[in-house]
């Protein structure tokens, strides 16, 4: 289903969106100097992702996707990298590569199960709503895992000189981040009607999605994004592990 | 069964120490800070870096090839567990993390067995674990005055029991003692 802007509506909505400002101006100065910058930001993110979004389809070519792929997957790791706190930038590799792999096998098995999308273009779509998700995952379970080695040196030695491997000493903090991952998840997965629906779902529904194919979408969005969430954590714990001594 | 330190010298330290602690002796490390008794009991199991000398058991240095199997050999109990920094909440090992551990699986355990162990260590219940794994050399950082009677048992069953302490009560019960100089 093709749609186009229509002129009025649009300026209606700016009139209103500057409206909006003009009484935050005239009310609370302050706070709407503090606006400028998210909205520099927004703007800026927009036109770039627009952009770059409007060029794939132009191009039309699976290797533009997965330029794209890449690239948002490198920016995303530096985004979780910053967001845990860290300052070690190897740290990026471990996090790229989760990121990678996990975001990798579920949007091409999402793409498998969404019959009739055009795979080259959907690709960009579906990994940009996984990799989101992903991103605060690797880096909520990123920041407990260095928090909890920081914090058990003793807790660990005193596991490892009573008989347990490497992996065993290691369990209870793979355990805490892998438990980072998750619980976030249930959260908005009880509050699916406040921040899936009106996100996911309203916006397949725009897209010109039927109502019950859209739940069953996202339905099944939230399922992948939380098996793509573990196996992107462990992977990352798994290549921290070994590369990072 | 003989546990050696052979000039060990540790990161930091100037000086090295030597030992030699043998099957049905109590040997205490004392002197030192307590940070610096800990750290040598540490390096007896593999889990301190030492700058100069070797660990040794039975003749067999302790080397990143062996140290998992010497240690099944060893069993630990710290002075107290407790988490590094600040934490709002910290989940010490239990003792069932202890003896779920794939080496000590066989160990036989239970509330009865451990209370019993506890009562008779004087109430230590880390080193009543420790000694319940049933392993031939027992390494206690710092224990209880209370609990000095049991470990000198553990050490007539024939185990190598090694402790640190600075507690004269401790002290003066040990078959042999090792000196740590505050320079090291």
């Amino acid at each position: 289903m093709n749609y186009e802007l229509s002129p009025y509506g649009a300026i209606i909505i700016v009139v209103l969106a500057i409206m909006a400002g003009v009484v935050y101006w005239w009310v609370d100065p302050n706070i709407f100097k503090r606006l400028r910058k998210p909205v520099g930001l927004l703007v800026l993110q927009l036109l770039i992702a627009g952009g770059y979004t409007w060029g794939l389809y132009q191009l039309h070519a699976w290797w533009a996707s997965l330029v794209w792929l890449l690239l948002m997957t490198g920016a995303s790791a530096w985004v979780a990298l910053v967001k845990a706190h860290e300052r070690q930038w190897q740290k990026l590799l471990p996090l790229f590569v989760g990121l990678l792999v996990g975001v990798s096998v579920v949007s091409f098995s999402l793409l498998l199960s969404l019959k009739g999308l055009p795979s080259r273009l959907m690709i960009v779509v579906v990994a940009a709503v996984v990799l989101h998700q992903l991103t605060d995952a690797c880096a909520a379970s990123l920041k407990v895992f260095e928090a909890s080695l920081r914090h058990t040196v003793s807790h660990r030695q005193y596991l490892l000189a009573n008989g347990a491997t490497p992996l065993e000493m290691l369990m209870p903090s793979i355990r805490r981040a892998l438990r980072a991952t998750v619980v976030p998840q249930f959260g908005t997965v009880k509050v699916s009607s406040l921040v899936i629906m009106p996100l996911l779902t309203g916006g397949l529904l725009i897209g010109g999605v039927q109502p019950l194919p859209a739940i069953a979408i996202s339905a099944l969005m939230i399922v992948a994004v939380f098996a793509a969430s573990v196996l992107s954590t462990v992977l990352m714990l798994v290549v921290h592990h070994y590369y990072i001594k | 069964m003989v546990v050696e330190l052979n000039n060990v010298v540790l990161d930091g330290c100037n000086y090295g120490l030597s030992m030699m602690a043998k099957s049905g002796q109590l040997t205490c490390i004392t002197g030192g800070t307590s940070r610096q008794r800990s750290r040598y009991l540490l390096a007896l199991m593999g889990l301190e870096q030492v700058k100069q000398g070797f660990v040794c058991i039975d003749g067999e240095p302790i080397e990143q090839a062996n140290v998992q199997y010497l240690r099944q050999l060893m069993a630990y109990a710290p002075t107290e567990l407790k988490a590094e920094g600040e934490l709002v909440v910290y989940e010490p090992p239990s003792v069932q993390d202890v003896f779920s551990l794939k080496a000590n699986r066989e160990v036989p355990i239970s509330n009865g067995i451990l209370s019993e162990e506890v009562r008779r260590a004087g109430g230590a219940e880390l080193v009543a674990v420790a000694s319940l794994l049933n392993r031939k050399v027992l390494v206690v950082d710092t224990p209880p005055v209370a609990s000095i009677d049991y470990l000198l048992d553990q050490a007539r069953q024939g185990r190598v029991v090694i402790i640190s302490s600075a507690d004269d009560a401790v002290v003066s019960r040990a078959h042999q003692l090792l000196t740590v100089n505050y320079e090291q």
